[in-house]
């Protein structure tokens, strides 16, 4: 009966890590290259009560639910033609490195949406420095356009109509990108789950091509998450009927003596 | 009389042990691959009533048991829905088949599906135990994985292992141990290969319990044992009563 509270409690509690999940989901649907994350759940530890005349019985009482594992589906978001020259999307399954100054912690996004700083060099909207294969990338001051190819070469077009040729964006893969640690900002860190990155030029080693003037949209599917909550809402109900059920019989217990 | 106050007793302590059973079919109503788990009752072995009078003669009256207890648990095999979730690692087993999982305490079993890449690039369960495929783990050096409906895992295109699918000569034998692990039991007999298996690609398999079954359950649960405290309630009423007029019956 104790076991009872306790586990619907335990059910309580997942189910509430689940809404929370879902509601990061949905309040990120518009966050460009946003992955979306799913609880997992597993049952917990099993008692064993020994039946009266066959020792050879199985009772097995168990004791409610945890989270096992909070998942991100790196599956592609759907691409978005935005226009603009510093969006780009990568058509694959690579990274971009970015990080803060020239010889800061490397980090990782899937969010194209670039710009440029006071001296020109390509930033995220945070202001980490975009790498390519000789650290950040600085475009000079007389230029008019910028392009930026499927295999990451990327280029200015200056006033006098000369090309300058800028750098060569570079992408990270990973063996097992769902084991990144999301930091916020959008950005991602290695850890010894995902696996230490194979930096690749975009179009060669699986890494994907780029494409300019497109930004990857997040992966959340609203439908899913919306199924999602309803079932986890009517699951902590459902774990709070228990609750209310265990307690009004340990009531009915207690009115034994009157 | 004090018979029934037991037989009463005994019955309040089965609804309450059938309620922590619910419990925890409820609080894994999102459990991907969660069997929920069926109680069976048992009475008490019945017991002869003789009428015995100054004659020396017993007459039988009759046989009467006192009360009833939990005499078994198990899981019950049936498959729990389908969710299609697009996710490269998630497989849901079709039929009564599982995957083996290597775990430090040795070969167990599960129909959790949520399969993900561990610290090496090994296959392993939402828990964190190595899957294993039929010569062993299996390594994932690669993002590029696609898991096929007869257990082969390919990455980049090549054959990287197979998962190994087993079934059991009595599932509902098996013996829950947590992380929705599985362990075989005299009674499951040990687990046999299943060649013929099938699994859905991309999709879980959610637990099988039915929050509606449940629900009655618990409200049958709820009812009976109120019925068995009116019950011990009246007997002691009875008795009382039998205490100060001086005589029972």
């Amino acid at each position: 009966m104790i076991r009872a509270l306790w586990s619907a409690a335990s059910g309580m509690g997942a189910q509430q890590l689940a809404v929370d999940t879902i509601s990061n989901n949905i309040a990120n649907v518009n966050t460009p290259g946003f992955k979306t994350s799913r609880v997992d759940f597993q049952d917990v530890f099993y008692a064993f009560l020994r039946p009266v005349d066959d020792p050879d019985d199985l009772i097995q009482v168990g004791h409610g639910v945890v989270p096992a594992a909070v998942r991100r589906a790196m599956t592609a978001g759907n691409l978005e033609s935005t226009g603009n020259e510093l969006d780009l999307a990568v058509e694959g399954k690579g990274f971009f490195r970015v990080s803060y100054g020239a010889t800061g912690l490397v980090e990782y996004t899937r969010s194209g949406a670039f710009g440029l700083d006071h001296s020109g060099r390509l930033v995220t909207a945070d202001g980490r420095y975009l790498l390519g294969a000789g650290g950040p990338l600085t475009v000079p001051s007389g230029a008019v356009a910028i392009n930026v190819g499927p295999d990451g070469r990327v280029t200015a077009r200056l006033e006098n109509g000369s090309i300058s040729n800028i750098g060569q964006l570079q992408l990270a893969l990973f063996p097992n990108p769902a084991g990144l640690e999301a930091r916020g900002e959008n950005v991602y860190r290695a850890t010894t789950s995902s696996g230490q990155p194979a930096v690749h030029s975009p179009m060669t080693g699986g890494a994907g091509r780029l494409a300019q003037g497109f930004l990857e949209r997040s992966n959340v599917q609203l439908i899913d998450e919306i199924v999602g909550l309803i079932s986890a809402q009517r699951a902590y109900e459902l774990n709070s009927k228990v609750v209310q059920s265990a307690d009004e019989m340990l009531g009915i217990a207690n009115n034994l003596r009157r | 009389m004090i018979r029934g106050i037991y037989t009463a007793a005994s019955g309040m302590i089965g609804e309450a042990s059938r309620l922590d059973i619910i419990a925890n079919n409820l609080a894994n109503v999102n459990t991907p691959g969660f069997r929920r788990d069926a109680a069976l009752y048992r009475s008490f072995p019945d017991l002869l009533i003789s009428l015995r009078d100054s004659s020396a003669m017993t007459v039988p009256i009759g046989a009467i048991a006192t009360g009833a207890y939990l005499d078994a648990t198990f899981p019950v095999p049936a498959s729990g829905p389908l969710q299609r979730t697009g996710n490269a690692l998630d497989v849901a087993l079709l039929g009564d088949v599982y995957l083996a999982v290597d775990t430090p305490a040795g070969e167990r079993y599960t129909r959790h599906g949520g399969l993900k890449l561990g610290s090496s690039g090994m296959l392993v369960t939402a828990s964190g135990h190595p899957v294993l495929g039929t010569t062993g783990p299996i390594q994932v050096t690669s993002a590029d994985v696609e898991i096929e409906p007869d257990g082969a895992v390919m990455v980049d295109g090549a054959l990287a292992g197979r998962l190994m699918l087993v079934r059991f000569d009595d599932s509902s034998g098996l013996v829950k141990e947590g992380q929705n692990l599985l362990a075989a039991t005299e009674r499951s007999g040990p687990a046999v290969l299943a060649p013929g298996a099938r699994l859905e690609p991309r999709c879980l398999e959610l637990s099988n319990v039915d929050p509606v079954r449940e629900m009655v359950a618990m409200i049958t649960v709820m009812r009976a044992y109120e019925a068995n405290q009116q019950a011990l309630r009246a007997q002691d009423e009875a008795l009382q009563r039998g205490i100060a007029t001086g005589s029972l019956g």
